[in-house]
């Protein structure tokens, strides 16, 4: 195998095709979610809206929502941030992938893949719910503006996430060494198939921004969200960037790239969201401060949506990217995460005011007397993270 | 100098490349893995895994979005 013979990538290939680094792509993402703050106030979710779509699924056959503590008559899809970004991270995936020329259907050849799918997106819509949002908005969105809740579900959702790698193999289809017969395309055919998915993206580019253009008088801030949603998800795909694996492969699989690429970001955002915390944040006025409460629910919810995303092969904005790609497995896990979170909000909205539930936010700059000594540890702490998890690396090779 | 298949398509991340680091182990020096793989985020965890343990790696797009990952156990 000693050839040394170097292709040049054409143009295409390096524009369209080539994947991104995984740093290129937590730049990017920061980015993306500092804009998408700049334009909607809020910050960027992803499981928010499936809860919705869940009450709405049922409201189909007479049950009542609000049983459920969801409320659906207030909601519309093009008033809905995260809803319009979450289509948005499938579509940007789906565009990708087709102006890469990759795409197809990537079916599940065994039944523990339907089982590892629906049960990984059940105990994900049951953790986001107990845990008020997935690791985006519960986390991602919230550590970098100094919510310590947020570094509580990084601990337990990493913790999750360890369980859900060592339950792996009761999942994972039989190891099969047989090469499927496939009819081998020629030349031509593969040309013409290339050309036929660069022109089906480039097609759904122009869709995107018709609707975009047509819904803009009624929702002014809309077309901003669906081209930051398609871009998150053009992004993610061709970075192959993915936050489950950031806290499940240093244990399972001893690598720690994607884990260092998150750590960058959550850095990343930190510095560009300081301003603003600074800024908008009183000290001495707890209601003011970003963030969940600390509290068990939190602690249990991370923990289940780790072993859940590690089952299902990806986490919400994960599954999202994936099923844009093609990939059954996790459009099954959108289904029952949809059902998970229907089902957790109605436990979760009974329990509220338990013990379950008692807990308050703790900012990190009011433990630590101001917003620069905030800044110092925690960018610190990030740092000796991002070294542990190289250092992490090159033991485990050996 | 034996060459073994691995089919991977239609699977999940982390799944290809456990199942690569498990049958990698089970090999002699010199033997090759071909991996079959359809997911794209096992496309760059297992070349670069794989690179990272000093072996020697060839990637074939063997149809739209399928590929083949050629290992050679060199050490």
């Amino acid at each position: 195998m000693e050839e040394n013979k170097t292709i040049q990538p054409t143009l295409y290939e390096r524009l369209l095709k080539k994947e991104w680094s995984y740093y290129a792509g937590a730049v990017m993402i920061s980015i993306l979610a500092i804009t998408l703050f700049m334009f909607s106030g809020s910050t960027w979710g992803v499981s928010g809206p499936l809860t919705t779509w869940g009450a709405q699924f049922f409201s189909l056959f007479g049950v009542d929502a609000s049983v459920w503590g969801a409320n659906i008559d207030s909601y519309k899809f093009f008033g809905n941030t995260a809803s319009m970004t979450d289509f948005g991270l499938l579509f940007g995936a789906l565009i990708s992938c087709l102006l890469a020329a990759e795409w197809k259907i990537r079916k599940i050849k065994h039944w523990k893949q339907f089982v590892a799918g629906a049960l990984g997106g059940l105990l994900m819509g049951f953790g986001a719910r107990f845990a008020s949002g997935c690791n985006i908005g519960g986390l991602f969105s919230q550590l970098p503006r100094f919510s310590v809740a947020a570094w509580v579900f990084l601990i337990f959702v990493f913790l999750g996430a360890t369980v859900g790698g060592k339950l792996l193999r009761f999942f994972m289809p039989p190891t099969s060494n047989k090469r499927p017969q496939r009819k081998r395309l020629t030349a031509e055919q593969r040309k013409r198939n290339r050309t036929i998915q660069i022109a089906l993206g480039v097609a759904l580019i122009v869709f995107f921004l018709i609707v975009a253009a047509v819904v803009a008088p009624t929702y002014p801030k809309a077309p901003y969200f669906i081209v930051i949603g398609l871009a998150l998800g053009y992004v993610m795909q061709r970075s192959r960037f993915c936050f489950t694996a950031a806290y499940r492969d240093p244990t399972l699989t001893g690598e720690t790239k994607l884990t260092r690429a998150v750590i960058l970001a959550f850095a990343l955002c930190t510095i560009m969201f300081f301003g603003f915390q600074a800024s908008h944040v009183d000290l001495a006025d707890p209601s003011t401060y970003p963030g969940n409460p600390i509290n068990l629910s939190l602690m249990l919810g991370s923990f289940i949506f780790g072993i859940g995303a590690v089952l299902a092969g990806g986490c919400a904005s994960g599954t999202f990217v994936r099923i844009g790609e093609g990939y059954v497995q996790n459009l099954i896990a959108l289904v029952f995460f949809i059902f998970g979170s229907v089902f957790g909000n109605a436990i979760t909205s009974r329990i509220a005011g338990s013990f379950m539930t008692a807990g308050s936010k703790v900012y990190l700059p009011a433990i630590l007397g101001g917003n620069i000594p905030a800044l110092i540890v925690q960018l610190l702490v990030l740092l000796g993270l991002w070294i542990a998890a190289d250092k992490w690396e090159q033991r485990k090779r050996g | 100098m034996a060459e073994q298949y691995l089919d991977c398509l239609g699977e999940a991340c982390p799944v290809p490349l456990v199942k690569t680091q498990n049958a990698i182990k089970d090999m002699a020096v010199g033997d090759v893995l071909v991996v079959g793989i359809d997911h794209t985020c096992a496309m760059k965890n297992v070349p670069d895994w794989a690179r990272g343990q000093g072996y020697n790696v060839e990637i074939e797009e063997v149809g739209e979005g399928e590929w083949e990952v050629v290992i050679e156990k060199t050490c």
